[in-house]
């Protein structure tokens, strides 16, 4: 099994996303996050660019391209493409930012 | 003649110390003079100091930004940060005596992973706060009378 390699250049794009009128943040987060030839493609868990320094509440951003467009739920490791480690701290740092006021509980 | 018992460890080798770098985050509501914010820090980390035998790593001014939610009736309100090493038995003083002041809204002790070396630099939201100025349009605002310098 041939292991994937990730560009470095690559991770400094995601930590600046600006969000794009007329798309929605599903199909945004989606396109950028997991990177798949479709977008409704759920066959194989693709690694995404994000690192485990990248998610912090400092980055609010990076952390709304997770959440839905209501930003209620926490989109799954499944369609980020995340590992368990570092879904769990987008958990922890998404809670500590919304109780900041950086991010929305229910828009 | 004297003979000293050391049973404990403690004695022996003497204590150690348990400080441990949190990191530090105050939010003061909109209306709040630079002056009435001046003198409440000044005030906090002279009792960090003096009291809880704290040290400030860093100190940042991250603007008067808006919020998503009011909070108590503030749509936007003043970010100071703060690294700093304290010992986690005095944590809980500290919090009392911010919260007791009234112009403060919010504040939060956060368990830093990284070392005293890492919070020396800038952190992640004052290196992108002059991006954050273009995008708000005019609602973020960077006033550098409430700068506040160690």
């Amino acid at each position: 099994m041939k292991k994937k390699t990730i560009d470095p250049k690559k991770k400094s794009e995601i930590s600046n996303i600006v969000s794009i009128d007329g798309i929605s943040n599903t199909a945004l987060h989606v396109a950028l996050v997991a990177q798949s030839n479709s977008i409704f493609s759920q066959q194989s868990k693709k690694d995404s660019l994000i690192t485990y320094d990248m998610v912090t509440y400092q980055n609010p951003e990076l952390l709304k391209t997770l959440l839905t467009d209501l930003s209620r739920k926490i989109m799954s490791s499944r369609h980020n493409g995340l590992s368990r480690k570092i879904q769990r701290r987008v958990k922890k740092m998404i809670g500590i930012s919304r109780y900041l006021g950086l991010i929305h509980y229910i828009k | 003649m004297t003979s000293i018992i050391a049973n404990k460890k403690s004695d022996r080798f003497g204590k150690k110390s348990k400080t441990k770098v949190y990191e530090l985050i105050i939010m003061f509501r909109n209306g709040a003079s630079s002056y009435s914010v001046h003198k409440e820090l000044t005030s906090f980390l002279s009792f960090s100091s003096s009291r809880c035998s704290a040290s400030v790593f860093s100190s940042e001014y991250w603007g008067l930004r808006p919020l998503c939610y009011d909070i108590s009736g503030n749509k936007k309100s003043h970010f100071y940060f703060f690294s700093l090493e304290i010992d986690p038995d005095f944590v809980k003083e500290f919090s009392t005596k911010i919260s007791q002041s009234e112009d403060v809204i919010r504040h939060l002790f956060l368990l830093s992973e990284k070392d005293s070396s890492y919070h020396s630099k800038d952190s992640v939201m004052k290196s992108n706060l002059k991006i954050d100025i273009d995008k708000e349009m005019g609602e973020l605002v960077y006033d550098e009378s409430f700068l506040y310098n160690l």
